[in-house]
């Protein structure tokens, strides 16, 4: 390069120059590597954990296992039960002196997952000078009455007395007799195996049957396995409203005067103020006009009489309820009772059943939703008779409808009761303290089943969409919802009717309120395609260098490999 | 805050009690010690269910907005010309050097009750949890098909008691109801009552308490015999009433009233049995303690420059007002809770009324009811001048109607027809009144209002000539059993002195003469009622025909009327001028101006001028409210007194505010709404007025409340306004994403390059491209290269 060197030193000069540069040039790349590496690593280490954090959806921890194990929960009804024998009426056959205790266990099988095993954990004894002076009267309802103050009144737990076979307390024929409160009066029946099978006919009837708690899990059962009335009772909740309306479809006619107010003090008034215990009931009334049935009644010349045949009953419904108008002010289900007094070209109007008979009551009900009966007007003796009628109903008639219905569609029903039971009317009260246990049973098992339900959904929804917010509030919701209703299992298995029913309670009210909370719904719509085009303008320019010169890193750490043993 | 200033000597009269019925005066005046130490001025006590609006030259009807709403319904086909009328007169105004009340009030403390409300329900949780628990009318019809299948094996279906098991609890007639709670839901309960208390009250608190113990024996008293008889008696009526008005433009105003009364008392689950009265309002108004209820849904403008005073005004879109009961602790959250639930019971959107558009007015809205102090906090007043009234709304406001469509008047209210129209407005009122004269007992009215504008002057070939069947295409058949009273009234006062220009079929049973709003009117009234009217046809069509063509040249102009536009031009500022008239030729009149603008449009107090007859009206009372972004509106109200035969004009600036980009809605470039301002004022009448029973009275009489003979109430509602906001360009987020991620890339790009890529000289091999174009041509030329 040099003008005057001797080109053998020129030589030597440019080789100790190229390998200084070849030298600089090594050194030089593996810098580039090393800096290609830790713009790599610091990508993975800081941006990409930065971006994630940044970006993430708040989440809360939920009790995934919990909800997953309240389906799979064996639940334990436990029925705390005192037989006490009387005088003369203890079997032979017992095997122990009295008292002694015994447990009976029975498992009643709703789905393949779901079970639910019923303990009665029965305390023999026999009676206290008091009891027997007690059963000493003449009657059975006397002896209800007397027996009243000696048993024990938690709710759910029941008593029997066992009363010897020829006694005169039950009448010819009957063999058990089912009292107002918590007791029941039992026929001794001969051997102990006959007595158990008879109590634990009166202990079904008195608490739960299989049905009744199959009724009350009715979302679970399979279809088709369930009878229909399964169906027909209403799904357990904190609160119900309940309406009357009377529809008066021909006002120019009929003049519709009904004593609501008076009905409902007098009939109603007491049954809900005993069921205020299981819910929250208001009660209204209104009167609605115009309002007509959806279906045309049939004349019927034989009887001249109008005609609603069953099968055109369920059209009945949908029409008159677009104006029974909404229960804005709150939101539990509402229970309607409707009478129909139906306009004067089409009265008298019956309802027949499926046999063509007309009903005796010229009522009908609906499941869930409520109950129509129709009050027919007499035609006036001249036909001269100045219009608008005057009309006062008979609302004693009317509400003894309604008030069975309401029965019905709390699902408590006489109907499985066998013939030689006898069951003590419960009064002005409306309904019986073993019936009122009857109802906390059943509630309180659809409560726990309403409950996992609701949870297991929102943990599956929850899961599905990795987009919605879980806030604080809400976990605390679920996890309270979770720990109320193992407390209510624990309490059920414990025999703690009511302790379990509030348990079950709160569960609900936790669980709808996590379901429903508005704060699940922030995120919800976030699609992917919007979040690559966010993103892909970033880390497409970000990414592609990185890659590159990583992909170049490892081509020439494989060359370099290879060269050492061309070399050699 | 609050200024209260010396009322000018004209301005006295404004301490009225114009109450509908002469017990409530006593309310009215309660010394207020004003703030700069003068004589103090009394509170207003300004009533009014009435609605008014003025017309517009330039603009009449408001644009009908384009709700994303779920319905499918058509939308009715309302004028889709804009009220923005930019008069050119977009003179900035400066600052009033006399406006000190004005420049001081929004620097003053903001007092403890503006505190916002935390809306903790949202509405979407509403309808969901509805949703689930009843999802549709299917329901009812599924559950009953598993009931049939058993219905001759089970007697539960089709039921029929076990009638010895069940006859014990039912038949014992007796003793549940000698067991029945001797306290009555009649027995009233524990309650202040109105002016008697108050009257007490003023003479000596030791009195008062004597007195009120005194008036609830009483009232114990009086309830003794009313409960023995109350299944006999009817404790609710229902009158209706159609008003028909020819306007001075050729058009027709039909108004329907149907008010519905009930002797009893809807206080908190005293009272759960309704009979005429509808069982969801009463619910509300028992459940949330609402005092008085003002639902309008509006569809159109009334152009009170052009139609006279209407009976009913409203502004367009939706208005809501409410008082609620002193009881009410929290009233905002009563206020969202009503105004969802009411949404739902409407199907309209009033679940948009949330704190950024609701103001709590002090002086335009007073109770129109029975009240026992009018503290202001207890009201709530929201306007969406957006609402869209259709068909969807207009059926349930008929389902309330004891009768329905079914009978009646009612009949005419045709969907079709009454939406084809030039304005619709339907309104529900609810208020507590006097029971009776003596006014011991609280009664509740639910007034239904519809007031719909025919044209028919276009549509009927320049004929003014009109009937029922023309306007609703029905006739009336029958009346509805339920009303104690039905009567259709035609407004045929002569006007301009002239005699006998129409003429009316059938001849109508009676002829009424009225002083309504100052004017001598003179109506023919139809009593459905009477036999006579049914004898000779079997149905009602009223006709009117014009005997000779009516010059419209002269059309009488109202006394107060207003218009309001913005001004300005740009995109930054602009401003809001509001005229109001006052033609009365010799007296002059106070008015009180409300104004809400929402928060995106930030005024300047500062600028705020007043201008009548070319010199500074300084308003005498002036209450305003600053608003809070996103949280609050502007609250501006404001005593004016109007001249005679003049013309004020009040101007405010603003500066349009920027949104975020999620707060536009989906077109923002039709702009944004600001609701109509309320004017009210007791305008003198011409003619003097006779103090007259009020429920004897047509009840669109009734609704307004005189003080005395010599003036009348009067509420205006002005033109909402139509403001652009500047709008970006909703493609700029990814826009900036991109270009940022861009720069953001290049850079790191370039640095990314420095630092991994090896750099070393390179020998220049071949020269520059001069030397090898050298070396080229040299080649050419066969000399050696260089």
């Amino acid at each position: 390069m040099a003008q005057g060197t001797p080109p053998w030193l020129g030589q030597e000069v440019k080789m100790v120059a190229a390998a200084a540069a070849m030298a600089a040039d090594e050194a030089e790349r593996a810098r580039g590597r090393r800096a290609a590496l830790s713009f790599a690593t610091i990508a993975v280490v800081l941006g990409l954990p930065l971006w994630w954090k940044t970006t993430e959806t708040y989440r809360a921890a939920l009790p995934y296992a919990d909800i997953d194990g309240l389906g799979q929960q064996p639940v334990q009804l436990v029925v705390p039960m005192a037989v006490v024998f009387g005088p003369g009426s203890v079997p032979g056959d017992l095997p122990r002196p009295l008292p002694f205790r015994d447990v009976q266990e029975m498992e009643i099988s709703v789905n393949l997952r779901t079970s639910v095993t019923s303990r009665y954990e029965m305390r023999y004894r026999s009676t206290t000078a008091q009891e027997d002076a007690a059963l000493a009267v003449a009657t059975a309802q006397e002896a209800d009455a007397a027996l009243y103050p000696l048993q024990d009144t938690t709710l759910g737990s029941l008593t029997m007395y066992v009363v010897p076979e020829t006694s005169s307390l039950l009448p010819q024929g009957i063999n058990a007799y089912v009292g107002k409160h918590r007791s029941a009066l039992v026929r001794a029946g001969g051997s102990l195996a006959a007595l158990q099978a008879r109590l634990r006919e009166v202990t079904q009837v008195m608490s739960f049957t299989a049905s009744s708690i199959a009724a009350a899990l009715s979302d679970r059962v399979p279809d088709g396995q369930l009878s229909p009335d399964a169906r027909r009772n209403l799904k357990s909740s904190l609160g119900y409203e309940i309406t009357f309306s009377l529809l008066n479809p021909d006002p120019k006619s009929h003049t519709v005067d009904w004593d609501i107010e008076g009905a409902v003090n007098r009939f109603v008034k007491p049954v809900l103020d005993k069921l205020s215990l299981v819910a929250n009931f208001s009660v209204d009334s209104q009167i609605l006009y115009y309002a007509v049935l959806g279906v045309t009644p049939r004349y019927d010349k034989e009887s001249s009489s109008f005609l609603l045949s069953a099968h055109s009953l369920p059209h009945v419904i949908n029409p008159v309820e677009a104006r029974l108008g909404s229960s804005a002010a709150s939101l539990y289900p509402v229970l309607n009772f409707l009478l129909y007094v139906p306009e004067r070209s089409h009265s008298p109007l019956y309802i027949q059943d499926k046999d063509g008979a007309p009903v005796s009551t010229n009522a009908f009900h609906s499941p869930r939703w409520g109950g129509i009966m129709v009050y027919n007007v007499e035609a006036p003796a001249s036909p001269q008779a100045s219009l608008p009628l005057h009309v006062d109903v008979d609302m004693a008639r009317v509400m003894e409808v309604f008030l069975a219905q309401l029965r019905l569609l709390f699902g408590l029903s006489w109907e499985e009761v066998p013939p030689e039971f006898l069951l003590e009317s419960p009064g002005n009260e409306g309904l019986a303290d073993w019936e009122l246990d009857h109802l906390l049973w059943a509630h309180t098992v659809e409560n726990i089943a309403t409950v996992s339900t609701t949870l297991t959904s929102l943990a599956q929804l929850l899961d599905k969409i990795g987009n919605i917010v879980i806030k604080d509030d809400v976990a605390s919701e679920v996890y309270r919802a979770v720990a109320s209703v193992q407390s209510a299992v624990t309490e059920l298995s414990l025999g703690h009717l009511l302790a379990a029913f509030q348990a079950s309670k709160e569960a609900v009210t936790s669980s709808e309120r996590a379901f429903f909370d508005p704060s699940l719904l922030h995120l919800l719509y976030f699609p992917d395609d919007q979040k690559f085009a966010i993103y892909i303008p970033l880390f497409l320019p970000m990414a592609v260098p990185i890659l590159l010169s990583l992909a170049k890193i490892v081509r020439e750490t494989r060359l370099r490999k290879k060269e050492p043993t061309k070399m050699d | 805050m609050i200024t209260m200033l010396k009322p000018s000597p004209g301005e006295q009269e404004m301490l009225w009690a114009p109450w509908d019925s002469h017990h409530r005066r006593c309310l009215a005046a309660a010394a207020v010690p004003s703030p700069r130490g003068g004589p103090g001025l009394a509170v207003w006590e300004l009533p009014g269910v009435l609605q008014r609006r003025q017309a517009l030259p330039c603009g009449e009807q408001p644009r009908e907005s384009r709700r994303p709403r779920r319905s499918g319904a058509a939308k009715s086909p309302g004028d889709r010309r804009s009220p923005r009328s930019v008069l050119g007169t977009a003179r900035p105004a400066g600052n009033h050097p006399n406006c000190d009340g004005a420049r001081a009030s929004p620097a003053a403390p903001i007092s403890a009750w503006q505190k916002e409300p935390s809306e903790s329900r949202s509405s979407a949780s509403h309808t969901t949890r509805a949703g689930r628990d009843h999802p549709c009318g299917s329901v009812t019809a599924l559950p009953l098909a598993p009931g049939l299948g058993p219905a001759q094996a089970q007697p539960g279906w089709l039921f029929s008691p076990r009638g010895s098991r069940l006859a014990p609890f039912c038949s014992s007639r007796d003793s549940p109801a000698a067991r029945a709670p001797t306290a009555s839901p009649w027995r009233p309960r524990k309650r202040r009552h109105c002016w008697r208390g108050r009257k007490r009250k003023r003479r000596g608190a030791g009195r008062g308490g004597m007195a009120a113990a005194v008036l609830l024996l009483l009232l114990a008293a009086a309830a003794g015999p009313g409960r023995a008889d109350a299944g006999r008696e009817r404790r609710d009526a229902l009158r209706e009433e159609l008003l028909l008005s020819p306007l001075p433009t050729g058009d027709v105003a039909a108004t329907f009233q149907f008010r519905t009364r009930w002797d009893a008392d809807l206080q908190r689950g005293a009272v759960s049995h309704y009979r005429l009265f509808p069982k969801a309002l009463g619910r509300l108004v028992a459940a949330l303690g609402v005092r008085e209820l003002h639902l309008a849904l509006t569809q159109g403008f009334w152009r009170t420059r052009y139609w006279g005073q209407p009976p009913l005004q409203a502004p367009a879109g939706a208005e809501l007002w409410v008082w609620f009961q002193p009881t009410v602790t929290d009233v905002d959250k009563a206020w969202k809770e009503l105004s969802n639930i009411l949404s739902g019971i409407f199907c309209a959107s009033l679940n948009f009324i949330d704190s950024t558009n609701t103001v709590i007015p002090t002086a335009s809205f007073k109770p129109l009811g029975l009240a026992n102090g009018t503290d202001h906090h207890l009201l709530r007043y929201a306007v969406l001048p957006r609402e869209v009234v259709c068909t969807e709304n207009l059926t349930p406001w008929k389902k309330l109607l004891p009768c329905g469509s079914k009978a009646g008047l009612a009949v005419l209210l045709k969907a079709e027809r009454l939406f084809h129209s030039s304005y619709h407005s339907q309104a529900v009122h609810i208020r507590p009144i006097c029971r009776d004269a003596s006014c011991l007992a609280v009664s509740w009215e639910l007034r239904q209002t519809l007031t719909v504008v025919f044209d028919f002057f276009s549509s009927g070939q320049g004929k003014k000539d009109w009937s029922l069947f023309k306007m609703f295409s029905r006739t009336l058949t029958d009346t509805c059993p339920l009303a104690s009273q039905s009567k259709v009234y035609v407004d045929i006062s002569p006007k301009n002195k002239e005699k006998e220009l129409l003429e009316v079929s059938p001849p109508p049973t009676s002829v009424h003469e009225a002083i309504v709003q100052g004017e001598k009117k003179t109506y023919a009234v139809y009593d459905l009622l009477s036999p006579l009217l049914f004898n000779t046809s079997r149905s009602l069509n009223v006709q009117l025909k014009w005997k000779r063509p009516q010059d419209s040249s002269e059309m009488p102009i109202p006394t107060l009327h207003a218009q309001r536009y913005v001004a300005g031009y740009g995109l930054q500022t602009g401003e809001i001028c509001t005229l109001i008239y006052n033609t009365h030729p010799y007296r002059a009149f106070p008015v009180i101006l409300l104004e809400t603008v929402p928060w995106y449009l930030r005024l300047y107090v500062h600028t705020l001028t007043i201008i009548t007859k070319g010199k500074e009206n300084k308003p005498s009372y002036i209450h305003y409210q600053p608003a809070q972004d996103r949280r609050r509106p502007h609250l501006l109200e404001m005593l004016i007194q109007l001249p005679a035969n003049s013309v004020t004009k009040i101007t405010i600036q603003f500066e349009r505010a920027l949104l975020k980009w999620t707060e536009y809605p989906p077109d923002p470039n039709h702009g944004f709404y600001v609701g109509s301002s309320v004017l009210s004022a007791l305008v003198p009448s011409v003619t003097a007025m006779k103090d007259m029973d009020v429920e004897q009275s047509p009840l669109f009489a009734s609704l307004f409340p005189s003080s005395d003979g010599s003036s009348y109430f009067v509420r205006l509602y002005t033109e909402p306004l139509l403001v652009n906001l500047p709008t970006p360009d909703f493609s700029m987020p990814y826009n900036v994403i991109c270009l940022t991620c861009t720069v953001v890339a290049v850079c790191y790009g370039s640095f990314y390059n420095l630092l991994t890529r090896t750099f070393h000289v390179e020998e220049p091999s071949r020269g520059g491209l001069a030397k090898r174009l050298a070396n080229v041509i040299r080649k050419f030329r066969g000399v050696p290269p260089l």
